[in-house]
């Protein structure tokens, strides 16, 4: 595994991370009103955040070292390339930016309780929603209704449903849609204007008063 | 521009700007398409949006990363505009150009000097109100060019029909100002329309051919124009033409600098002030948020009825985000207090706004309204202008503007006028998306010239006068008493030119002859060459005006020549005035002396 999927997962992790620990926290009878606003948040963004890094990594193949990379470039075009980091962070930048994901989720919860963190999180819920709404266009996989009859046809696509409890013979299935998924059908991130290496999500900041 | 492609409108706000754009060949009226326009959204990154903010940032050297300010089209500006220049610029106060629409019809101050940011720093490369709009047009101009005529000059939006508009209350220097804006951004054919005009028509499209079944003759509608920065009132007659409705504007109101900016900041200020007595102080920044909030609880609050109270939440500024948050909430109780008896308050259609000085209200420069109640500002408006003989009361309103996107706003202005109207019912006529509905109806006006839709029937503003002297024999302490002599008449159609040959002045060849402008929007049956000689204060001065005749080879310095005045409405939107020769073919223009205005 190359050290940029090492990285997406790593991320991923931390989300699913921070997601669960949330949800551990706010016992649904102290907060149930928060529950399903935690989990959509952290749902929406992981599954956005996922795709992202899914689409910039061109193939399943473990891609070549970095220092192979530079020269065999141009001795097999073919090859792939390990995906730039560069969307990723453009794309957590957005959220610490506009929802501050990056601090809620790096900031030790424990020691508050659930009210504090409830309060927080409707903005960093409403800054979230507000990145995807601009930049991500997500729409489920199926469109029936949850808990509702199914049936999946054959040539499915393995990728988009996952089938679970007792899966026997050839489709089609007859089951219960337990999760309509996420697709995302477009991402428009902001243009960058120069090339960034540099891996800021958000910038220090400094007040200077006078000289 | 032989054959443009599009028809653009260009609603050139306080707040923000928006730009839609129709085919120009279509056989009727098309949908308009609202344009994304491409701005700086963070340093170095560049997003297209429906809205650019009408902001302007002039960073100083640390201020924005190298290459920070790039855009697709330009290495080059040392500045930014758009969403980026209002985020940066709130972190940033004193090098943030805001409102400068608003300081565009500032009476006050010669619009044309470098005054913004209004007492910036010294190190700041200041702009003038015409400067900063005519970079919001070049952006938009650019942005346009870069996306839509990359590879088809002929698609440049120079090359096209663009309709600019104007809040209806623009007096002739602030439209003057406006369409040299354009100019200079590169737009040399422009054509102003009126913002709550451009309203009606994004109404008028949004009801395609229905419109006739909604609205009837004798309709009075009046056009309720609430947004970021300003507050514009207008009423449109509906009347029978030739067996057929006809759309008539009939009254403008005056320039209100009042707007959503100032209630958030109230609300603002009101917040602060209750965690202030709770023990917690606010720094700038925490305080910026705070207005962000409000903003949304407000939003929040006015547009869903059952909701008791909305938190405001301030997040923490360090990277300790739910340690430093301060939790409050607004209740239902205090934005009913604070907004809606305080900007919309039940009254009499007899009130009239309050002439004390209010502070706080907006620590700047510029002269906002010292009664914050747009009801009162309402009711002089429509005290001004309907009644026995005149325009009726309205019978349906058309709200716009991002304010009266608050339902329960909407509602009140609505009892207001049904508490004044008495019996007879006065309606809500359906708004379309109230943000950019301006540019929206700018490109259906644009339809409606070329004969492909109705045309509301409007004209001249205000109307125009200019001052005389009484042929009084003076007397020693009594400035001699002015009259008015009617140029322009209220209503006076586009492209119309008028001569008055009613009055005679005396031009001293060689010298600079100067006339003061008077305005009202009240008086609006004065015929042209009229002198109103008591006007009991309908009657405003505008600014001075200034033509000079050179000496010619038959007349010495120091001739008198007699002239007459001349007037145009032009098809721009425009006001002219010239000075003509009685006895000659001479005719020179009258020319703004915006510089003079700094005394009135």
């Amino acid at each position: 595994m190359s050290k940029h999927s090492l990285t997406a997962l790593v991320v991923i992790l931390v989300f699913i991370a921070g997601l669960v620990a949330v949800l551990t926290l706010l016992a649904p009878e102290a907060l149930s009103g928060q529950l399903p606003l935690l989990a959509g948040l952290g749902a929406v963004v992981a599954l956005a955040l996922w795709f992202t890094l899914e689409r910039l990594r061109p193939t399943p193949v473990a891609p070549p070292s970095p220092e192979e990379t530079a020269e065999e470039e141009v001795a097999t075009p073919s090859a792939p390339e390990p995906p730039s980091p560069v969307p990723a962070v453009q794309l957590l930048s957005l959220l610490q930016r506009k929802g501050r994901l990056i601090d809620f989720l790096q900031e030790d919860i424990q020691a508050y309780d659930d009210a504090q963190i409830g309060a927080a999180v409707r903005n960093v819920h409403s800054g979230c929603r507000e990145v995807l709404d601009e930049h991500v266009t997500l729409a489920p996989v199926m469109t029936d209704n949850e808990n509702s009859k199914v049936t999946i046809d054959p040539g499915f696509d393995a990728h988009a449903i996952r089938l679970t409890g007792t899966v026997s013979g050839e489709p089609p299935f007859n089951g219960v849609l337990r999760h309509r998924g996420w697709r995302v059908e477009h991402i428009d991130l902001p243009q960058q204007m120069q090339e960034r290496e540099d891996l800021i999500v958000a910038p220090a900041e400094v007040e200077v008063n006078g000289g | 521009m032989a054959n443009p492609k599009y028809i653009v409108g260009i609603d050139l706000g306080t707040t923000h700007c928006a730009l839609s754009y129709a085919p120009a060949d279509a056989e009727t009226q098309e949908e308009p398409t609202p344009f994304r326009i491409p701005q700086l959204v963070d340093a170095g990154e560049v997003d297209g949006r429906l809205l650019l903010p009408s902001f302007m940032l002039l960073p100083g050297p640390h201020d924005v990363p190298e290459g920070g300010l790039r855009l697709p089209w330009t290495d080059g500006h040392d500045y930014a505009v758009g969403a980026f220049a209002r985020e940066r610029g709130a972190e940033l106060p004193s090098r943030l150009v805001a409102s400068a629409k608003s300081w565009l019809c500032h009476t006050g101050v010669d619009r044309t000097a470098d005054l913004l940011p209004w007492e910036g720093p010294d190190d700041v490369q200041k702009v003038s109100p015409v400067e900063a709009a005519r970079r919001y047009l070049q952006h938009l101009r650019h942005a346009w060019n870069h996306s839509m005529a990359a590879e088809d000059p002929e698609a440049r939006l120079e090359h096209q029909t663009v309709l600019l508009t104007v809040p209806a209350s623009f007096d002739a220097v602030a439209r003057e100002l406006t369409v040299r804006a354009a100019q200079e951004a590169g737009l040399p054919d422009i054509t102003l329309l009126e913002e709550p005009q451009a309203a009606f028509y994004a109404w008028l499209a949004a009801q395609g051919d229905d419109w006739r079944d909604t609205i009837e003759v004798g309709d009075s509608i009046l056009v309720c124009d609430v947004g970021g920065g300003t507050t514009d009132f207008s009423l449109i007659e509906v009347v029978e033409e030739d067996g057929a409705l006809d759309l008539q504007r009939v009254a403008v109101g005056e320039h209100i600098t009042l707007g959503g900016d100032n209630m958030d900041l109230t609300l603002a200020y009101s917040v602060r002030h209750k965690l202030a007595q709770q023990g917690t102080q606010l720094d700038n920044w925490q305080f910026r948020a705070l207005t962000h909030q409000c903003r949304k609880a407000k939003e929040h609050l006015l547009s869903d009825p059952t909701a008791t109270a909305a938190p405001v939440v301030i997040s923490g500024r360090g990277s300790s985000l739910i340690g430093g948050s301060i939790r409050t909430e607004l209740t239902r109780d205090e934005i009913q207090s604070i907004l809606t008896e305080g900007f919309f308050p039940h009254g009499a259609l007899t009130d009239h706004p309050e002439r004390k000085p209010k502070v706080g209200m907006r620590e700047m420069g510029l002269p906002y309204e010292s009664d914050p109640a747009i009801t009162r500002h309402l009711a002089a408006f429509l005290h001004g202008h309907v009644g026995e003989g005149r325009t009726a009361f309205p019978s349906a309103v058309l709200f716009n503007g991002g304010v009266m996107k608050a339902e329960g706003l909407r509602t009140r202005v609505l009892e207001v006028l049904q508490q004044w109207s008495g019996e007879a019912e006065v309606r809500a006529l359906p708004a379309p998306d109230l943000d950019i509905a301006v540019a929206r109806g700018a490109c259906y006006y644009g339809g409606a010239r070329e004969g492909r839709g109705i045309r509301i029937r409007a004209g001249a503003p205000r109307s125009y006068y200019i001052a005389v002297e009484s042929n009084m024999p003076a007397v020693p302490g009594v400035p001699t008493p002015l009259k008015a002599l009617c140029v322009l008449p209220f209503g006076t159609e586009e492209g119309s030119a008028l001569r008055i040959p009613e009055k005679e002045f005396g031009l001293v060849v060689g010298e600079d002859a100067v006339f003061t402008l008077l305005a009202s929007t009240t008086r609006t049956s004065d015929d042209a060459g009229a002198i109103v000689d008591d006007w009991g204060g309908e009657i405003e001065e505008v600014a001075t005006m200034e033509a000079r005749f050179e000496a010619t080879s038959d007349e010495a310095t120091g001739t008198v020549i007699p002239v007459v005045l001349e007037s145009a409405f032009t098809e721009v939107g425009t006001l002219e005035l010239y000075c003509a020769a009685r006895d000659s073919e001479q005719r020179r223009k009258l020319a703004f002396n915006i510089r003079e205005t700094q005394e009135a």
